[in-house]
């Protein structure tokens, strides 16, 4: 009897937590138990419920990263042939690649080419191998920012074009990029994400005369702008004496800047995209809202 | 069961993106029972880390003997688990409320769900170890029956009997009413 009713709450409860099923289903499907199991599917559903935790955005994505680093670790030091002879060879047709493109001006013609090209994986190549040659993690964080400025001017464009599936291949791409940002700065210094670096620096919100930290310490939040000032210069970010001092905040103000820009861009461009072709667009700026709330903060 | 055995098999051989699918199909899954276990976020966030970095480091030796992969990884898990409580000269301090809840974007959501988490952790306390086992794998860990009979070393029905008490005894320890 009692083996029976064990078996009759593991069935429910089965379908409770794996199949996503209600109470009610697990109720009708034994009426005449339903009495002793309701209460019991009740404290389930609200273990269940209370156990459904899920890890910070930028937990994951800094997991994330530092997973792959020690895969690649791992690749390597155990020889794996195959890792070492594709990285080796990316790394060699890509340099050849760039090395044949910048006597012919293919570089311009690359640097622009939309998903739809033959060159756009030229392009890719030619951003990876920028990646490859940049050796401080804040600095391949800023170089990312900017690539995904051209994620989005890809997204909109194939949004145009009516190109659902591109638009989606382009959000993975640009939800991969946003991930390796916050993994590289969190993964670098989790100071300067904090505020307690950027309360010393009295720097503003882009686009408002807001503090970046409030009196609490926690980063105000992405601003909805029209208009916005004009990014800092990358320049002046590293040729001040004090540049080390403060890369990390004037990094941050870059990436907050950039994160706008692109939610903008995006936001901006619904109105002109086909309907087809709209709600894959949301899904980017859904996207780029995560990402902003990871790196800003307010989504820890 | 087929494609993550050839998964594994792949994994096994150092294919990077073998043991990431891996990562992400287990990832969500070891922190909730880490976190459910410890009760505290930013030790669960380490802890859920060095599960996947040790994983990878001893994946070689992993063999297929009617023990899936997720059983293997609980393992692991659950080592680590035990292994950090070892240290630990009292039972650990519940930072649920200051952490976990932090992370969620939904404050009447988060408020809601901070006193279901702080409620749960401290109510399986008050269970036997083996049933706070039974609990953290079946609904934190969200794995089926039969494979929390293996990571425990149980028969299936003796799980079931363990899963039924420990349900009677949170109802209880919750004060669920119909």
């Amino acid at each position: 009897m009692n083996k029976e009713f064990e078996n009759v709450l593991d069935d429910c409860l089965e379908r409770l937590i794996v199949r996503g099923e209600t109470i009610e289903d697990c109720l009708n499907a034994y009426p005449q138990r339903a009495d002793t199991l309701k209460s019991l599917l009740q404290t389930a559903l609200l273990t269940k419920n209370a156990a459904g935790i899920e890890p910070s955005p930028r937990f994951r994505a800094s997991a994330r990263y530092q997973f792959r680093i020690a895969l690649q670790k791992a690749a390597s030091s155990k020889g794996s042939f195959l890792s070492v002879w594709r990285f080796r060879l990316a790394t060699a047709l890509t340099t050849i690649i760039v090395m044949l493109m910048a006597g012919g001006g293919l570089v311009v013609a690359t640097g622009n080419s939309m998903p739809d090209s033959p060159f756009y994986s030229v392009k890719l190549a030619v951003e990876q191998m920028q990646l490859n040659l940049t050796f401080s993690e804040l600095d391949k964080a800023r170089l990312i920012s900017e690539f995904t400025g051209r994620r989005v001017s890809e997204i909109i464009h194939m949004a145009q074009k009516g190109d659902n599936d591109r638009v989606i291949a382009g959000t993975n791409l640009l939800n991969n990029q946003l991930e390796m940002i916050v993994g590289l700065t969190d993964y670098t210094n989790n100071l300067w994400l904090d505020g307690s670096a950027i309360k010393e620096s009295g720097q503003m919100v882009p686009g408002t005369d807001r503090p970046l930290t409030t009196t609490t310490g926690l980063i105000m939040p992405p601003p909805l702008v029209t208009s916005l000032p004009p990014s800092p210069s990358t320049d002046a970010v590293f040729q001040s004496p004090l540049a080390e001092e403060n890369e990390a905040p004037s990094l941050l103000t870059i990436l907050l800047q950039d994160g706008i820009d692109n939610s903008n861009a995006l936001r901006d461009s619904l109105s002109t995209v086909p309907e087809s072709t709209q709600p894959a667009l949301l899904e980017a700026i859904a996207v780029l809202e995560e990402y902003y709330d990871a790196i800003s903060g307010t989504g820890d | 069961v087929q494609d993550e055995q050839s998964l594994v098999q792949r994994a096994r051989q150092h294919d990077e993106e073998a043991f990431a699918e891996l990562y992400e199909k287990y990832f969500d899954k070891i922190y909730r029972y880490i976190s459910l276990k410890i009760g505290n976020r930013i030790e669960a966030e380490d802890m859920t880390q060095q599960v996947f970095i040790n994983a990878l480091s001893s994946i070689s030796s992993f063999k297929w003997r009617g023990l899936p992969f997720s059983a293997w990884l609980f393992r692991i898990a659950h080592n680590q688990v035990v292994d950090h409580l070892r240290k630990k000269t009292r039972q650990p301090t519940f930072s649920l409320n200051e952490s976990i809840t932090a992370s969620n974007d939904n404050p009447q959501k988060m408020t809601e769900q901070n006193m279901d988490i702080e409620q749960l952790v401290l109510a399986t306390r008050n269970l036997t170890i083996a049933q706070q086992e039974v609990i953290a794998l079946r609904f934190a860990g969200e794995l089926p029956i039969s494979q929390v009979a293996k990571i425990m070393g149980k028969s299936e029905g003796a799980v079931k009997a363990l899963q039924h008490s420990a349900v009677v005894s949170l109802r209880k320890i919750l004060n669920v009413v119909q």
